[in-house]
């Protein structure tokens, strides 16, 4: 198919007829700038082709100029087979088609369908394009990144062509039908992610709710048959508590502990009354006992206290004479302790008056040396003071004589400096020339003279010799040699000294005056008190003078101290000449003596006194004794009497009552009545029944509670009873067994059906993979030559690559170094392998006869100048077996592609 | 005298393979076989009905179920029923009997829970000897009182109970519910009659089992059941005269067939018809089917047996199903070339080889895809 022309008017901004010219075989090229309307020429294109001249549908309508309700008119001469044919289509108002096809002019509809069947297309829904290969070919702007999306017809035309080429039915077509119809059955059971549903989920939740319900019956059938089972166990235990010999019996049980009871509290009484009386008779018994008793015991009394009587007597006189002599005898050591204590108090006086004596000369003897120590002080002080006073006088010290020292070794190095500069005279006199030689005066004798300033030498007879020595420094050295003497001088004088020697020596006496001070310090710190204020030690000059004054008036208060207490001892001392007295004259020996033998008298008056009093105490313990004996035994005698005065009063005045006869015979009567008491007792106790009260009623209460328990029991049975009954009525009455019968057919019926669901699944399944293998089979063996149609292209492009297509002709892969899915490829290998599909696709339809032309509007924008060149290539390859127009916006890009210009000219009229 | 002897009614019974349309039908079936052994009952002139246990299936049914054949019952007040448990319904305390007795039974309907013989009939010339189950499994000899069981003097002995004659394979010791085979001559007794087994059969000529009044399994198809038995006793040592009645409405068949070729499923198809050919809705068919049919008379098996006889019968049951018997002819009906003769080819060999199940899949899909091709080729494409 070849497109010649192509007239337009009032479509879109076309609104005057214009003309595509220029169109012939092989490559078109319209460049052009946007907006010149190359999309409205491929839409005009597309509508003449495809569109039905009585449609109103939107892409009809978007054919109208902008703002204009005008009928778009489009004509396109175009050749098939060789035959020229034109077609010419009026739009919107007074729609119509016309086809001329050789010499033969159809209308209307019958040119639609001509034109249909002359590019092979076929109609689509009402009022869209017609659907047909041509349309996948005619790439509209924006579309060519995409790969051709086949419509049925067209996939049927590029089939059909495949077919045709293997000389075989593929079966493709049927296929894919058959599929349709197993994916619509399958669609029945199985949801997209091949879950069930429908019926098939019916059955599988049907199973499951059965299932549950049956679990749910299961439970409660056990829970009826439990039910039974307590009902059955609660039946047994009525009939056994409700058993009517057992209650009689459990009835009699306690008449008979009641009984039993009674019978031991009646004995219990009958005990007690027999042991009251025998308690009483056995008191009775005793009491007469005791009256018999009682007189004998009161008569042995008497007899006793009369005895004791008498013998009170004696002791007593006994106790009397012994009292009186320990009376005696007290008096005569209390006389003698008087006397000892009299002796001790004279002898303590004698030592009292020796001992002030004693004192007073030691007193005295102490003064004495106070006085002697104040003396030696005195004379001591005297002493530091004088060497004081020499160590004063002395003016030189170690400074100064140090000063000195320095003053004087500078005069020597200054005379030494002076000399060593000086010029020197050998002298040598000859015999008989002394005197003759005078130098400055002084004659010189022979010998050396240092000339250490200009001099005179005269000689003699022989006339004067003027020296000046040829010393630099002359007059320097006798200045520094005057400034030292001067200085040495000054520094004697200040010592007083008149040279060095004498300052040496004055230093020695200082030295000398200095060691005697310290000697008297020496002596008069050893005369002070070693801890008197300050210390011998610590003692300097200036402190000691103090401490020496401190301590002279501590040694004058001691002294005047003494004296006082001298005064107060001799005032205190006794008066009266006695032996003590004429001995304080004598030696102390005679003192001490004296001292030893008062103490030693006081010593034996004092033991004296003490054995006395020791004597006393004694005798004293032995009379307090004797006169406690007798007391004693003064107050025994007078209760003896009373105790036997009385016993006697009552003896006879019990015999005045009851005669003894009488009493002994009531005793024995007494005694029968005990001995009969006793007996009934024991007759009693033999009688009395087994058992005791207490367990008597422990045995009532337990029989009572077990009558009670037993119809608590009873009681509560029949109510467990009554409820269970309601519950097994109501269980029983649901028919659980039926139910669960019921319950476990629809299980079966529903797993039936799930397993029925299941295989018609696994029916489709298994048909629907067969089927699309087969179809992947066949559509594989008829694909490869759409392959091969596109493999030279787009081995020129991608070298050495391949491409994966799919059933419906698209490719899903590429397949270079890896194996690449289509989505992934960037956006201008995309655009390319699509315009090689299409051309694959012309090719394709061309070698099989069919109508084939390419448009490319604004396509391979995205591709690189090294591509498009090769684009370049298979474009022009092709265009030598069909029409190809490129419609393009960049002209510069598309010069290399050696295309046939288009152009597009205003003509008079389309239709 | 006259009597009827039924048993085993299992009212309330559920069969598990029948539908939700089927399974009442069966069910209320089951209770209009009351109706029928009353109404032989008068016809035949017989007085009473004997009911050798398992009345109902469950131990526990429903209120209503427990009532429903008590008030057939009451509508023949002329006749006098008896009944004892068997071991589906035995006695338990508390149990269904307990309720029956709790809401009343009608005069005419007699329940014998206990061993106590009782009088079969107004005029007390016949005596019951009755041995309902306490329990499921009773160990031993239910019937082992009726020889000591007291009846008045000259009375017709009547024993009616429910077991099995004959142990299945284990021993003496743990047999339950067997029943002694010489129990009529031991108990003195002028008839036996046996429920439990659900075929009539004659045990001698004093002991029989009635069978179920309707069928309710394929296994003993026409070997029994859907009977009852008319027992005419004309004294106490006179040999009880039994005839046997059909009272079932229902024909259960089980039946089988290897199916090769057409006329295998055309003369399978006419044998079925064949059983009631008036009533097919009568018939209840358990079939296997096994064999191979080429994919024409797959198809022909599929519309003849399994949808057609499938409608006209009552219940058709067929397990198994005929292989594929593969034909080049069927082969080439997929076209000579092709995706869709190369999937038939793929599922051919398929259906040749593999496990069973795979085998089923693959011959199910051929089928459908024959099927499917058929109608696409006939315009009917998706």
């Amino acid at each position: 198919m070849m497109l010649r022309g192509l007239e337009v008017e009032q479509v879109r901004r076309f609104g005057d007829p214009v003309r595509l010219n220029g169109l012939g075989p092989g490559l078109n090229l319209l460049a052009a700038p946007n907006e010149f309307g190359k999309s409205t020429l491929l839409a005009a294109l597309r509508a003449v082709f495809m569109l039905q001249h009585g449609s109103k549908s939107e892409a009809v309508r978007s054919l109208q100029p902008y703002g204009n309700s005008t009928a778009p008119r489009i004509a396109a001469d175009f050749s098939v087979d060789g035959t020229d044919c034109r077609i010419e289509k009026r739009f919107v108002s007074r729609p119509s088609a016309r086809l001329t096809e050789g010499g033969r002019v159809l209308e209307g509809d019958e040119a639609e369908e001509r034109l249909q069947r002359l590019i092979g297309l076929e109609p689509g829904k009402r009022g869209t394009e017609a659907l047909g290969i041509l349309s996948a070919l005619w790439v509209g702007q924006g579309q060519s990144l995409a790969q051709p999306d086949l419509s049925d017809p067209a996939r049927a035309t590029v089939r059909t062509c495949l077919e045709a080429d293997l000389g075989a039915m593929t079966g493709g077509a049927e296929a894919e039908r058959i599929l349709a119809r197993v994916r619509v059955d399958l669609a029945i059971l199985q949801d997209g992610r091949g879950n069930p549903k429908g019926r098939y989920r019916a059955a599988i939740e049907g199973e499951a709710e059965a299932a549950e319900n049956i679990a749910r019956l299961d439970t409660r059938r056990r829970m009826l048959e439990d039910d039974l089972a307590a009902m059955a166990e609660c039946r047994r235990r009525l009939a056994h508590e409700d058993n009517a010999d057992r209650r009689a019996k459990e009835h009699a049980d306690l008449a008979e502990a009641r009984r039993l009871r009674d019978r031991l509290r009646d004995h219990d009484a009958l005990y007690r009354a027999a042991r009251a009386a025998q308690a009483h008779a056995a008191a009775r018994v005793e009491a007469a006992g005791q009256d018999v008793a009682r007189r004998a015991a009161w008569q042995a009394a008497l007899d006793g206290e009369t005895a004791r009587l008498a013998d009170l007597a004696d002791g007593l006189g006994l106790a009397e004479a012994r009292h009186a002599a320990a009376q005696a005898a007290h008096a005569a050591r209390r006389q003698a302790v008087e006397a000892a204590e009299r002796a001790c108090a004279a002898a303590r006086r004698e030592l009292d008056r020796v001992e002030a004596r004693l004192a007073l000369a030691r007193l005295e003897r102490e003064r004495h040396e106070e006085a002697t120590r104040l003396d030696r002080l005195d004379r001591a002080e005297a002493e530091v003071t004088r060497a004081a006073l020499r160590l004063a006088a002395c003016t030189m010290d170690d400074a100064r004589m140090a000063t000195i020292r320095q003053a004087d070794r500078a005069v020597q190095a200054a005379r030494a400096a002076s000399r060593a500069q000086a010029t020197v005279l050998d002298v040598l006199l000859e015999d008989g020339t002394a005197g003759r030689l005078v130098l400055d005066g002084r004659v010189l004798q022979s010998g050396r003279v240092d000339l250490t300033d200009s001099a005179t030498l005269h000689i003699d007879g022989v006339g004067t010799i003027r020296i000046e020595p040829a010393s630099r420094d002359r007059d320097r050295l006798r200045d520094e040699l005057a400034a030292a003497e001067d200085a040495l001088h000054r520094v004697l004088d200040q010592a007083g000294c008149a040279d060095p020697d004498a300052a040496e020596i004055a230093l020695a006496q200082r030295r000398q005056a200095d060691l005697a001070l310290n000697a008297a310090r020496s002596g008069l710190a050893h005369l002070l008190p070693a801890d008197g204020p300050g210390g011998k030690a610590a003692g300097g000059r200036g402190q000691g003078t103090q401490d020496v004054a401190a301590a002279m008036a501590e040694a004058r208060r001691r002294v005047a101290l003494l004296d006082e207490r001298i005064a107060h001892q001799r005032a205190a001392l006794p008066q009266g000449p006695d032996r003590a007295d004429t001995a304080a004259a004598g030696p102390d020996a005679d003192v001490a003596a004296a001292h030893d033998l008062a103490l030693r008298a006081m010593q034996g008056a004092d033991a004296r006194a003490a054995d006395a009093r020791q004597a006393l105490f004694a005798p004293d313990e032995t009379l307090r004794q004797a006169a406690a004996d007798l007391a004693r035994l003064q107050g025994e005698d007078r209760s003896a009497r009373e105790v036997a005065g009385r016993l006697a009063r009552d003896m006879a005045a019990a015999r005045a009552a009851e005669a003894d006869d009488a009493l002994s015979a009531r005793l024995d009567a007494e005694r029968a009545a005990l001995a009969e008491a006793e007996q009934a007792v024991r007759r009693i106790e033999a009688a009395r029944p087994d058992g005791t009260e207490a367990l008597a009623d422990a045995a009532i209460r337990r029989q009572e509670r077990i009558i009670e328990d037993a119809q608590a029991r009873l009681g509560s049975l029949r109510q467990d009873m009554a409820a269970l009954e309601a519950r097994i009525h109501a269980a029983e009455g649901d028919g659980l067994d039926e139910r669960i019968a019921g319950q476990e057919r629809l299980r079966e019926a529903h797993a039936a059906e799930r397993a029925a669901c299941a295989r018609e699944v696994a029916i489709l399944h298994c048909l629907r993979d067969s089927l699309t293998t087969a179809e992947r089979a066949a559509t594989e063996r008829y694909l490869a030559p759409l392959c091969r149609a596109v493999q030279p292209a787009l081995a020129a492009l991608f070298p050495r690559a391949g491409v994966t297509m799919e059933a419906d002709f698209s490719v899903s892969r590429l397949m270079r170094r890896l194996d690449e899915p289509f989505d992934t490829l960037s956006d201008g290998t995309r655009e390319q392998i699509a315009v090689l599909v299409r051309l694959g696709l012309a090719d394709l339809l061309r070698a099989r006869g069919r109508p084939a032309m390419l448009v490319l509007d604004d396509a391979l924008t995205y591709s690189d100048a090294g591509r498009l060149d090769r684009l370049f290539d298979i474009l022009t390859d092709a265009a030598d077996r069909m029409q190809i127009i490129v419609l393009t916006c960049r002209a510069e890009l598309f010069t290399g592609l050696g295309a046939r210009s288009l152009t597009v000219e205003a003509i008079a009229k389309t239709i | 005298m006259r009597l009827i002897h039924t048993s085993d009614w299992q009212i309330g019974k559920v069969f598990r393979f029948a539908d939700d349309e089927v399974l009442p039908v069966l069910q209320q079936e089951r209770l209009e076989a009351i109706g029928r052994i009353g109404r032989l009952a008068r016809a035949q002139g017989a007085s009473a009905v004997l009911v050798a246990g398992d009345v109902y299936d469950h131990l526990r049914p429903a209120e209503r179920t427990l009532r429903q054949p008590i008030e057939r019952m009451r509508q023949f007040p002329d006749l006098r029923w008896h009944l004892i448990p068997g071991n589906h319904d035995f006695h338990e305390p508390d149990g269904l009997w307990d309720r029956l007795l709790g809401m009343g039974l009608p005069d005419n309907v007699v329940a014998h829970l206990t061993p106590e013989p009782a009088p079969l009939d107004a005029a007390g010339d016949a005596w019951v000897v009755p041995a309902g189950l306490g329990r499921r499994h009773l160990i031993g000899d239910p019937t082992a009182a009726m020889d000591a069981a007291p009846t008045p003097e000259g009375a017709i002995r009547v024993g009616l109970a429910h077991g099995s004659v004959r142990t299945f394979g284990s021993d003496d010791a743990t047999a339950r519910n067997v029943i002694a085979l010489e129990r009529a001559r031991t108990a003195d007794l002028g008839y036996l009659a046996l429920g439990d087994w659900h075929g009539a059969l004659r045990i001698d000529a004093r002991t029989w089992y009635s069978g179920t009044p309707e069928i309710d399994g394929f296994d003993l198809g026409g070997a029994g059941g859907g009977q009852a038995l008319l027992v005419s006793l004309d004294g106490p040592r006179a040999e009880p005269v039994v005839t046997v009645h059909d009272t079932g409405r229902f024909r259960w068949a089980r039946d089988q067939a290897v199916l090769t070729s057409a006329e295998d499923v055309r003369g399978l198809e006419a044998r079925l018809r064949g059983i009631d050919r008036d009533d097919p809705s009568r018939v209840l068919v358990r079939l296997a089917v096994s064999g191979a049919l080429t994919l024409t008379d797959l198809e022909l098996y599929q519309a003849q047996v399994v949808a057609g006889l499938g409608s006209a019968l009552r219940l058709l049951r067929i397990d198994g199903a005929p292989d594929l018997a593969t034909s080049p002819d069927d082969l080439d009906g997929f076209g000579m070339a092709g995706a869709v003769r190369a999937a038939a080819e793929s599922l051919v060999a398929q259906a040749g080889a593999g496990d069973a199940q795979t085998r089923d899949v693959a011959t199910a899909a051929l089928q459908r895809l024959h099927l499917l091709a058929r109608d696409v080729r006939a315009g009917g494409g998706a």
